[in-house]
C-alpha cells in the first residue's frame, strides 16, 4: 500500500490551517477617526476656531460631486471599537454617531440627529485610509459631513 | 535528535558498525546525553524482547507447514480477477482512507476559510432609514476611495438661513 509521507501530511494540514485561520481568530481593535465638517462656499468660516481640512482630505471632498468649494473641520475625534459593542462619539451638540465593528472588516452606524435614531449604516469592510462620508443639507446653501476613516 | 544517528545506534547495538564508526559514536556518547539515554533504551528494549520472547512450537512438521503456506499463495494468486464487491471495496478503503480523511479534512477547512475570505470581501454598503421624512443617497467614489451617504429631507427642502453656521447647525435638517 503507497502510504503519503507524514510529513506530507502535516505540511498540507498546516497550509490549511493557516489559510482557515483568519475565520478562527478574532479581529483586533479597529481604531477611527471621525471629523465633522462644514461644506460652504464661503471663503470664511464665521467661526474662528474652525479651520480649513487638510489638503488631501480637500482634494478628495473636491473630486467629488459636492457644490461646495470649501470644507471647514469643525470638531475631530479618535476613537477605537473594542469588542462587538457600539460606541457613541459625539460630534456636536446635537448630531452623534454609535459606531461597531461590523464583523466584515468594516463597521456599522447608527446616526442620531436632535437625540433621534435617523438612519443605520454599513459599510465593509473599510479598509484603513478609505472614508466613510455622512452627509446632509445645513443652514444658507451649506452642508454639514461626517466622514467616518479606520486609521488603523 | 537527527533520524542518521539513531539509525548509527541501533547500528552500534546490532554490531554493524566499523571499527572506526564505533569509536566515532562511542566518542558522541560521552558528550552527547540524549544519544546515550537513546542507546540505554534500546538495550534494554532488546534484552526484554530476547527475554521474553515466545517460542512457539508447529503442531506439523517444517515442510507440511510451508506446503500450507505454499497453497495458499498459489490459491490466492490463481484466484478470478473478479473479486467480490465488498472485498474490492475493502481492498480501496484499506489503500485510500488515511489519504481521504487527509483530503477530506483539507476540504473542510478550505471551504471554511473559502466562505471566510467571500464574506471578508463582499462589499456591503447598506442604509436603513429609521425617519419617513428623510430619503438617503448613496454614491461610491473608487478614485477617492470614499464612500458618501447623503441624507436629504423629503418635505423640508431647505432650512430658513441664519447667516451664521455653529456647532448646532450640523445636523440632519429633520
Amino acid at each position: 500500500m503507497k502510504i503519503i509521507p507524514q510529513s506530507k501530511i502535516w505540511v498540507g494540514l498546516a497550509l490549511t490551517a493557516l489559510l482557515a485561520a483568519p475565520s478562527l481568530v478574532q479581529a483586533a481593535d479597529t481604531k477611527l477617526e471621525a471629523r465633522l465638517i462644514w461644506g460652504t462656499n464661503d471663503e470664511k468660516s464665521p467661526n474662528p476656531d474652525h479651520k480649513k481640512v487638510d489638503d488631501a482630505l480637500a482634494k478628495k471632498l473636491k473630486a467629488m460631486p459636492f457644490k461646495w468649494n470649501n470644507f471647514f473641520e469643525v470638531n475631530r475625534t479618535n476613537f477605537t471599537l473594542v469588542g462587538t459593542n457600539y460606541t457613541k462619539v459625539v460630534m456636536s451638540k446635537q448630531c452623534s454617531i454609535d459606531v461597531k465593528d461590523s464583523g466584515k472588516a468594516g463597521i456599522k452606524v447608527k446616526m442620531f440627529g436632535q437625540g433621534k435614531e435617523m438612519s443605520r449604516i454599513e459599510k465593509s469592510p473599510l479598509p484603513k485610509g478609505e472614508i466613510l462620508a455622512i452627509a446632509g443639507d445645513s443652514k444658507n446653501e451649506s452642508a454639514w459631513l461626517i466622514t467616518i476613516k479606520r486609521t488603523e | 535528535m537527527k533520524h542518521e544517528l539513531e539509525l548509527k545506534l541501533q547500528a552500534l547495538l546490532d554490531g554493524e558498525l566499523t571499527g572506526r564508526e564505533t569509536e566515532e559514536i562511542a566518542a558522541l556518547l560521552e558528550r552527547d546525553a540524549e544519544a546515550s539515554a537513546l542507546l540505554g533504551e534500546l538495550r534494554n528494549t532488546r534484552t526484554a524482547l530476547r527475554g521474553n520472547e515466545l517460542e512457539i512450537k508447529l503442531p506439523e512438521s517444517r515442510e507440511f507447514y510451508w506446503s500450507k503456506i505454499e497453497r495458499e499463495i498459489t490459491r490466492l494468486e490463481q484466484a478470478p480477477a473478479t473479486a467480490p464487491a465488498s472485498a474490492w471495496w475493502a481492498a480501496l478503503r484499506r489503500r485510500y482512507v488515511a489519504t481521504l480523511g487527509t483530503v477530506g479534512v483539507s476540504a473542510a477547512l478550505m471551504l471554511t476559510a473559502v466562505v471566510h475570505f467571500r464574506e471578508l470581501s463582499s462589499d456591503t454598503f447598506d442604509v436603513e432609514n429609521l425617519l419617513g421624512e428623510t430619503t438617503a443617497l448613496t454614491f461610491r467614489s473608487e478614485a477617492n476611495k470614499m464612500s458618501l451617504v447623503w441624507i436629504y429631507d423629503n418635505e423640508q427642502p431647505e432650512a430658513e438661513p441664519d447667516g451664521e453656521f455653529d456647532d448646532d447647525d450640523t445636523i440632519p435638517q429633520t
